[in-house]
């Protein structure tokens, strides 16, 4: 129970996120599972994510990193951003190394061109 | 290069060709009004005649024009015609013409799509010609779902055809000007970069051989700015959808080569399954919003036509070209399904009014419009005639013939009808309808085609059964016309919705909704002039007959039952059912293929927010975020916790699209959701996920005594 600063009287708050260590870790593994990480790494990086985290957007910001940090290990120049750890996770999900996902977004180069509208049709 | 140079002869030939067709429409529609006074009652209603009589007079010009073409492709066949397209110069092939195919797709089954797209790239493969195409799926789909699910089936197809393949997908945020809006766009971004465009509908199908013929045709005649494929009709299973496929089948090749030989160069265009120049295309046909409002105004509905007359007006050549196997389209599966597409075509048609005599457009290009407005307005014309007749006939029966109309005459007027005259017109007009069949089935035998179609035998029950089922659908479909043609006219505009594929079916309910107000007008109808003239009830019959049972009929077509057990009969099989070719043998197989491995069971807007592959997958296809002004950063943070307290059921389609449009927010929310405790999490994550990573209970050991 906590004082609300504006009317004085005491509220209980309950957290938005997970935060049992257990539910935590539940949660975490939960979502390597559906990754598709193999099983062998799924304990390390739930130890590795939920090792003193206070709750689970905690856990999950630790787990991100670790991922980008998976990454790293095969991968040169990745950094511990979005992108990255957006890229992990879909190598991880395509089952397919990351150098050959960087192509998926790319489409030929734009070259624009107008093409004005006829405006004497009827 | 140019298509401004074609000689004056061509031109001079197109409209010769567009003359004499006029007037072997003309003379007989004349013939035909002026023998329907005759049959009429004698003496009757000048005006109620006259009106008869020049409604007849257009029916069966339009009807007759069906003849016409049919007989041109069917001589044309006969005599085993080279396409004048590839009898021109020699044939080339140029490795460095790059094609691209582009595929526009608006809230389709993104899984079919790809198959089919990855069906047209291995047979390219196989062919040699692969490295001339690139591959562009172009969505145009508003719906959250819908855009999420594309993208996974994509990146499933690439990751079946391998990092290398040039399969690209492009979703455009403003659907405008719908699907020539989406080519046009692509024209805009990437048409510089390709000679040619092959453009695909989400259902067609081409084999790599054919592309490479079409590529090389456009080489070999550097004044064609269009090549237009004959799509046959394949892999239907409902009745509806197989009666058509047959009927397209059988008697679409006669019609196309009768297209082929009156149009010509001045052919037609109808979206898909053709290539096309890029160049001219870019510099010609862009289409313009018509001014105004209501049926002729705004954004050109069927831009097809349009297209095709623009590239014409600049001097490019438009053919149409029927001896190309190896194109394949699907049709609507049921009656409804056709009559929804109808309302779209008929309010795409009747706007081409306003073109009709536009500045520049060859005659033949003008006739096409006309032809477009008629395949519609002529079912109101129909209408008008039965009205007319029935009011016809009720007058004679209500008001007693005058003997004497002149004073001071010695000898009365005698009412004179010839009811064998009547029925003499009534064959004939039968005849025009028909002959185009009997030349298909002629033709067929002829030529040997008949194991094509399961022998002789099956070939003339099918066409039987056919022919029946056309005249059955035919009133229920000029009823369904007639109100299209006058809710246009009203200025009620259609929505833009995807289309049925596959094997849909009508359910009662539906098909009660859609046909009832038929049925009770076939009722009333027929029981009114029944009671007042029995005689000409029986020539109302087949109308109203087919009005009434059409809830039926409509569902019963609609099965896939009845249209399976048709097969194994051995009715309306075609050539494709009977020998599959390569092509649609692989497509079975790549649709076979299994998609990306899914964990959860979300899908759509869900899997893209808790899927950890789908929503990185998504977030690399979005742009990077950018930094706007403090509103719109608020309303989108203001939305997430919306979301994030809500849940997804709590969001708008278009807060969905929202979310999904921007890749900080995507990744956020997806964090978000995951980490939420389990009363909220359970709004997002399914209860199977969340007991995924609970430890198991310990095994209950039974205790042994």
């Amino acid at each position: 129970m906590v004082a609300d600063k504006r009317t004085h009287r005491r509220v209980q708050v309950i957290p938005l996120d997970v935060h049992d260590p257990g539910d935590i870790q539940a949660r975490v593994r939960a979502y390597l599972g559906v990754l598709g990480m193999p099983e062998g790494r799924i304990e390390t990086l739930v130890e590795t994510a939920c090792a003193g985290a206070a709750h689970g957007g905690d856990a999950f910001r630790r787990l991100r990193a670790a991922l980008v940090d998976h990454l790293a290990a095969t991968e040169p120049g990745v950094a511990d951003d979005p992108e990255c750890a957006g890229l992990a996770r879909l190598a991880l999900w395509l089952d397919a190394p990351a150098a050959a996902l960087e192509s998926l977004p790319v489409s030929p180069p734009l070259i624009r061109q107008p093409m004005a509208s006829e405006r004497d049709l009827s | 290069m140019s298509g401004e140079g074609r000689p004056r002869i061509a031109r001079l030939r197109g409209v010769g060709r567009g003359l004499l067709l006029g007037l072997l429409v003309l003379a007989p529609s004349v013939v035909a009004s002026e023998f329907m006074l005759d049959v009429l009652p004698h003496p009757g209603y000048t005006v109620l005649n006259d009106a008869l009589a020049t409604v007849f007079g257009l029916l069966f010009g339009w009807i007759s024009i069906g003849l016409w073409i049919s007989l041109a492709g069917a001589l044309r066949l006969l005599l085993r015609s080279r396409s004048w397209l590839a009898g021109r110069g020699e044939l080339r092939t140029d490795p460095g013409a790059r094609v691209a195919l582009v595929v526009p797709v608006f809230r389709e089954d993104p899984m079919a799509v790809c198959a089919r797209i990855e069906t047209i790239y291995r047979s390219l493969e196989e062919t040699g010609r692969l490295a001339q195409f690139d591959f562009f799926l172009l969505s145009d789909s508003n719906d959250a779902d819908a855009w999420v699910e594309e993208e996974v089936a994509w990146a499933g197809l690439r990751a079946r055809l391998g990092a290398q393949a040039r399969v690209y997908y492009r979703r455009r945020r403003n659907n405008i000007k719908r699907k020539s809006g989406n080519i046009a766009d692509f024209c805009r971004r990437w048409g510089l970069q390709y000679r040619y465009m092959v453009v695909l509908d989400a259902d067609s199908l081409m084999a790599g051989a054919t592309l490479g013929r079409l590529v090389d045709l456009m080489e070999q005649n550097p004044t064609v700015g269009l090549i237009q494929t004959l799509p046959a009709a394949v892999h239907q299973n409902t009745l509806f959808g197989r009666a058509q496929q047959f009927a397209s089948r059988l008697y679409g090749p006669v019609f196309a080569a009768g297209l082929h030989f009156w149009h010509m160069s001045e052919g037609h265009y109808w979206g898909h399954n053709a290539i096309i120049r890029v160049a001219p295309f870019v510099r010609h046909c862009a289409l313009p919003r018509l001014p105004g409002g209501g049926a002729f105004g705004g954004e050109i509905m069927s831009h097809d036509f349009v297209e095709a007359a623009l590239m014409r007006r600049a001097g490019w050549e438009v053919w149409l070209e029927p001896g190309l196997e190896g194109s394949y389209e699907e049709t609507p599966p049921t009656l409804l399904d056709e009559l929804k597409r109808d309302r779209r075509w008929a309010q795409g048609n009747i706007q081409h009014a306003r073109l009709l005599f536009a500045r520049g457009f060859v005659p033949l290009h003008r006739a096409v419009f006309l032809n477009g407005i008629m395949s519609y307005v002529s079912s109101l014309l129909w209408l008008a005639f039965l009205v007319l007749s029935t009011i016809e006939v009720v007058l004679h029966v209500l008001i007693p013939p005058q003997y004497f109309p002149r004073a001071h005459v010695l000898f009365p007027v005698w009412p004179v009808w010839h009811p064998e005259w009547a029925a003499m017109l009534f064959w004939f007009t039968l005849a025009i309808l028909f002959l185009p069949k009997v030349l298909a089935v002629v033709l067929t035998v002829v030529r040997g085609r008949l194991r094509l179609f399961g022998g002789l035998g099956a070939l003339l029950l099918s066409v039987t059964l056919e022919s029946l089922l056309s005249s059955l659908l035919a009133p229920v479909r000029m009823l369904f016309h007639t109100m299209f043609v006058v809710s246009v006219l009203a200025g009620r505009k259609t929505q833009w919705g995807p289309q049925s594929r596959g094997d849909a079916s009508t359910g009662w309910a539906e098909a009660l909704r859609h046909h009832i107000g038929g049925t009770l007008l076939g009722v009333l109808w027929g029981t009114a002039v029944y009671i007042l003239s029995p005689h000409y009830f029986w020539w109302l019959v087949p109308v109203m007959a087919a009005w009434v049972v059409a809830i039926p009929l409509s569902v019963w077509l609609s099965r896939a039952g009845p249209g399976r057990a048709a097969r194994r009969w051995g009715i309306f099989r075609t050539p494709e059912e009977i020998d599959p070719p390569a092509l649609l043998r692989r497509y079975e197989e790549a649709r076979a293929q299994p998609g990306l491995r899914r964990r959860t069971p979300a899908r759509g807007f869900l899997a893209a927010i808790v899927d950890p592959g789908v929503n990185a997958l998504h977030c690399a296809l979005l742009k990077p975020s950018v930094a706007g002004h403090e509103g719109l950063l608020l309303s989108r943070q203001q939305l997430m916790l919306a979301a994030i307290k809500d849940g997804p059921q709590a969001l708008s389609p278009h807060e969905k699209l929202q979310l999904l449009s921007d890749r900080d927010t995507v990744a956020a929310l997806h964090w978000r959701v995951w980490a939420l405790r389990a009363s909220r999490a359970r709004q997002w994550l399914d209860e199977g996920v969340l007991a995924q990573g609970r430890p198991l209970p310990p095994p209950f050991v039974k205790a042994r005594r």
